[in-house]
């Protein structure tokens, strides 16, 4: 990976390079200060012994002095001679005491002893180390000294310098010790008199002649040697000295010596400063003041401590920096990764958007795919079950019928594989979506029975339906998909089940507070389920046993989609099976609340059950309960009897005690005594009850005719629905023997006369044919005949008929068929619609409800009464009575 | 026999005058029908059976005939589960009854 540059920025490094520097600079400056002071204090230590010494050596001189004035103010001449001794030791004790001198007389001193023989001293001398003394004396004056006179201060440049002069008359003036002027410099020394006047007081000092060097009075004098007052161990040569004499009136300031620090020429470079000492000698009159100063070399300066600071500085300084660059290169880290995390993350956002868009598509895919697969396959196998439907119709031999058969079957079987796949995909794919609207929950049930009435009759197995009282009519939730599980559950009941009863159970769960909690069952007395097979039976493409497919068929995944919805509806579903015996399947769902309208199970307000005396015989004890149930709850007094023996046993007994039943609700089906010796044997019997039959929907037309030959007052279609039961009550009990038909009225009546009075007979059986001509002999209808659907529609596009007697069994196109045909046909050609009457041997609520969806008018139950027929016929082309 | 015992209950049927002239031809058609099952029955062709056990079905009952309606099921139902003893059965009871029939117009 390619290593990206830091930037720099330069006014960090500035910044942190200055403040390191800044930082060093200190340091340094402060181990050189450290340094300077060092070399001061080694130095003012160093000459500090000089100084005293000096200043010593100053008092020392100037206390001789006034010492040897006062010595001498007080002797006379004599003593005087003495004196020498005396000057002698003092000379050989100060060595800067040059000489010293005695003048009495106010003889000028310039005129003094130019003639003065000096003679070395030869007496009492001891060192012969000691310096050549030389003294002399004449007139009184005496001289003692190192050098002789000549060399000495009494040389012509200052006897004749007016200072001098000046000098002596201050020192007159003053009594006070005075320096003289010093000579020129020898070698940077020159020698100055220290001059003391004895005796004479200023009084002898008048007629001092201002002009003239001369002074009168009595002087001693030292001569100094400048030179001299320094030790010369103490005196380094490195070192620059100025002695001054400082007197204010008279000579002022006078450098008496000067040393000049003797530096290195290669050195002088590198001179740094110079430190300066001064001393001052204070005396009365005057004041000696010694400056010393040093330079300053480079060389000389500790520079471990500068050395040290130094390389201090420039560590810190270089910390510092190098700080700055770290936190510099972090803070761009950070900011270089924080650019590539957002990088990431928009990366990451467009891979997750694209991941969630192909999420959604593959969704859309998977729907979409399901829909049309759906579709896709459903088509053909419509078609192949439609074609094997119409072949069947068509003049086959017995193989090809046989053969047809087999194809439709198969076809059927496929297609319901089909739908439970297809259905059990949507499911686990969840593209399943659960309805909730609103329906009434008795209503499906007891449709869901119709389905499976005509197959649980032929079985000879009772389809009962019991619906708990407090079980709500009006529901919400999905109606399709509830069906669908009701269906599956009673099928396979029915399916399993070869002798005894199928039940199906609704009510309310006890323990749940929620009226809306329900818990269906559905129970039977099948074959039952083997208990090591019970737990798998939901599980998808079980079976119970490998045979049951071949012997009952079935996909094996109804169970599941089954299980699958109540799951989704929140629900759960269990099985309880004892084999042999039968079996209970039963789940439990929440349903909503939908608003109730009035429950019609009441009567139509013309008749009330209250008190009235029903007798229920059936064979089976669950339905008896349940017819029991209802009718109780409308208030009747309800009995029961167990067969048609013990149904007429109970019927005689009544009677014979005067409690004649009003109603009596019989089965048709009961083994030894049926139904329609019940009613016989109550006809002879006598009594004006009514009697209600109840017949399965197979055999209804065959017991329907027997039943109305033998003046039943209506009939019940099983699984027996609450409604019906106290509609057939209701019928029984107000209607007459001829009204026991249903007429579902769908279109207004015309109210206005026939004006087309063709009518269009659809029916294959020619001895029916002539049948309904026959009953409509004596109308004024003039009649056309079709023998079958197709034959039917083509005269109907194109005569105008008043009205369409529909015959809805027969080959090439059945009568539902040909309804729908001629209804589009209609609405293309804008025609009002002609009333169609469907006539067929099934009284089933679904093929009602089928003759209805496809657009017939009324519904007529065969055989048909003449009356019947008559009385439909008039109400849609109403004619004057004919007969 | 209880089927016996049915149909007999329903000898005597009660016809609308009006069909009065379509009876004979009706019945005569019946027998004929019950030839033909039997000879379909010998070839075990059941599919025939089916059809005129349908055919008896539909239209007896419309004149009034229950007991032929009756057997016609019974027929056709036979025919489809190829019951021949039902279907022998039956149809012998079709021709005791055709006989034994009693009309009475009103």
């Amino acid at each position: 990976m390619k290593e990206v540059r830091h930037p720099s920025r330069p006014l960090i490094y500035a910044v942190s390079a200055i403040v390191g520097a800044a930082f060093s600079l200190v340091l340094v400056m402060l181990a050189w200060q450290n340094a300077l002071e060092a070399e001061k204090k080694e130095f003012a230590f160093d000459s500090i012994l000089l100084r005293d010494t000096v200043k010593l050596s100053a008092s020392v001189a100037h206390n001789s002095l006034d010492n040897i004035a006062a010595l001498v103010e007080g002797l006379d001449a004599s003593v005087i001679a003495t004196l020498p001794v005396f000057l002698k030791s003092l000379l050989a004790r100060h060595p800067f005491i040059e000489a010293i001198s005695f003048h009495r007389s106010g003889v000028p001193l310039n005129h003094l002893s130019k003639d003065m023989a000096l003679r070395p001293d030869a007496v009492g001398d001891p060192s012969p180390a000691g310096p050549t003394i030389l003294w002399g004396d004449s007139g009184g004056d005496l001289y003692i000294g190192r050098s002789p006179v000549k060399e000495a201060l009494y040389n012509d440049q200052i006897l004749s310098d007016p200072r001098f002069a000046d000098a002596l008359r201050a020192a007159v003036d003053t009594a006070m010790v005075v320096p003289g002027p010093p000579a020129s410099a020898t070698r940077g020394i020159r020698p100055f008199t220290l001059i003391k006047a004895i005796g004479t007081g200023p009084a002898h000092g008048a007629g001092v002649n201002q002009r003239s060097n001369t002074v009168p009075g009595a002087f001693v004098t030292i001569i100094l040697n400048p030179g001299h007052l320094f030790s010369e161990s103490l005196l380094r040569d490195d070192v620059s000295v100025n002695l001054y004499t400082e007197s204010q009136g008279v000579t002022g300031r006078q450098l008496v010596f000067v040393q000049r620090a003797a530096v290195a020429p290669e050195n002088a470079n590198f001179s740094i400063g110079a430190f300066k000492e001064e001393t001052l000698a204070q005396f009365p009159y005057y004041s000696m003041k010694l400056v010393v100063e040093k330079q300053v070399l480079w060389r000389e300066i500790d520079k471990g401590l500068i050395a040290t600071a130094m390389v201090l500085g420039i560590g810190v300084t270089t910390l510092i920096v190098a700080l700055a660059r770290a936190r510099e290169i972090q803070a761009w880290e950070l900011s270089r990764r924080n650019q590539e995390i957002e990088h990431q993350v928009s990366l990451q956002t467009k891979e997750l958007a694209v991941t969630r868009d192909a999420a959604i598509k593959a969704s859309t895919v998977k729907t979409e795919f399901l829909a049309s697969m759906s579709h896709e396959i459903r088509t053909p196998l419509n078609a192949i079950i439609g074609m094997g439907e119409l072949l069947r119709e068509t003049p086959l031999t017995r193989m090809q019928k046989r053969y047809v058969g087999v194809f439709k079957k198969a076809g059927e079987a496929l297609l319901a594989l089909v739908n439970d796949i297809l259905d059990l995909s949507k499911i686990e794919a969840e593209q399943l979506v659960l309805e909730n609207i609103p329906f009434n929950l008795r209503t499906l049930i007891e449709e869901t029975a119709d389905i499976h009435a005509l197959r649980a009759d032929e079985k000879n197995v009772e389809l009962l339906c019991h619906i708990g009282t407090d079980v709500p009519t009006r529901v919400k939730g999905d109606v399709a998909r509830l069906r669908q599980i009701l269906l599956n559950l009673v099928g396979n009941a029915i399916k399993f089940t070869h002798k005894g009863e199928v039940v199906v159970k609704v009510s309310s769960n006890p323990d749940i507070s929620d009226p809306y909690r329900l818990l269906f069952s559905i129970e039977d007395t099948g074959i039952g389920i083997p208990a090591d097979k019970i737990a798998t039976i939901f599980d998808s493409f079980s079976q119970a046993d490998s045979s049951t497919t071949r012997h009952y068929g079935g996909t094996g995944l109804g169970l599941t989609i089954s299980k699958r919805l109540v799951e989704l509806m929140g629900g759960w579903i269990r099985a309880e099976s004892v084999e042999g015996k039968g079996s209970v399947l039963s789940f439990a769902i929440s349903l909503g609340s939908a608003p109730e309208p009035q429950a019609r199970i009441a009567t139509d307000g013309s008749f009330s059950l209250k008190d009235v005396r029903v007798l229920i015989i059936d064979d089976n004890s669950t339905n008896r309960l349940i017819l029991r149930e209802v009718l109780s709850a409308q208030g009747a007094l309800v009995s029961e009897a167990h067969g048609g023996a013990e149904g007429i046993q109970v019927f005689r007994e009544a009677r014979r005690m005067g409690q004649d039943y009003a109603v009596v609700i019989t089965d048709c089906h009961m083994p030894e005594v049926d139904g329609f010796a019940v009613v016989e044997a109550l006809r002879t019997a006598g009594g004006s009850c009514k009697t209600i039959l109840m017949v399965s929907s197979s055999q209804l037309s065959n017991d329907m005719s027997t039943a109305n030959a033998l003046g039943i007052g209506a009939y019940l279609i099983k699984p027996v629905k609450s409604v019906d039961l106290i509609k057939a009550i209701n019928v029984a009990m107000l209607k007459t023997l001829d009204e026991t038909q249903d007429h579902i009225v769908t279109t207004p009546l015309p109210e206005r006369r026939a004006e087309n009075l063709l009518i269009l007979l659809v029916e294959d059986t020619p001895d029916n044919r002539l049948l309904i001509k026959a009953y409509l002999r004596k109308t004024p209808y003039k009649i056309e005949e079709a023998e079958n659907g197709s034959v039917a529609l083509q005269k109907f596009k194109t005569h105008a008929y008043g009205l369409v007697l529909m015959d809805i069994q027969m080959p090439v196109m059945d009568g539902h068929q040909a309804t729908r045909a001629m209804r589009e046909w209609e609405t293309e050609q804008g025609r009002d619609p002609t009333p169609i009457i469907a006539l067929t041997a099934h009284a089933v609520k679904q093929e009602m409800d089928k003759s209805v969806a496809a657009g017939c008018t009324e519904h007529l139950i065969k055989p048909i009464k003449k009356e019947t027929l008559l009385q439909i016929v008039q109400k849609y082309l109403p004619v004057s009575p004919a007969s | 026999m209880r089927l016996r015992s049915k149909i007999m209950a329903m000898r005597i049927v009660r016809v609308d005058p009006e069909l009065k002239d379509l009876i004979p031809g009706f019945l005569n058609n019946r027998r004929q029908d019950a030839l033909t099952i039997r000879a379909a029955l010998a070839q075990e062709d059941m599919e025939t059976v089916q059809i005129l056990g349908h055919s008896i079905r539909g239209c007896a009952g419309g004149y009034g005939f229950n007991a032929l309606s009756e057997l016609g099921g019974i027929l056709e139902r036979g025919a489809q589960n190829r019951d021949s003893e039902a279907i022998t059965n039956a149809v012998d009871e079709l021709q005791a009854y055709l006989e034994q029939i009693e009309i009475i117009y009103d």
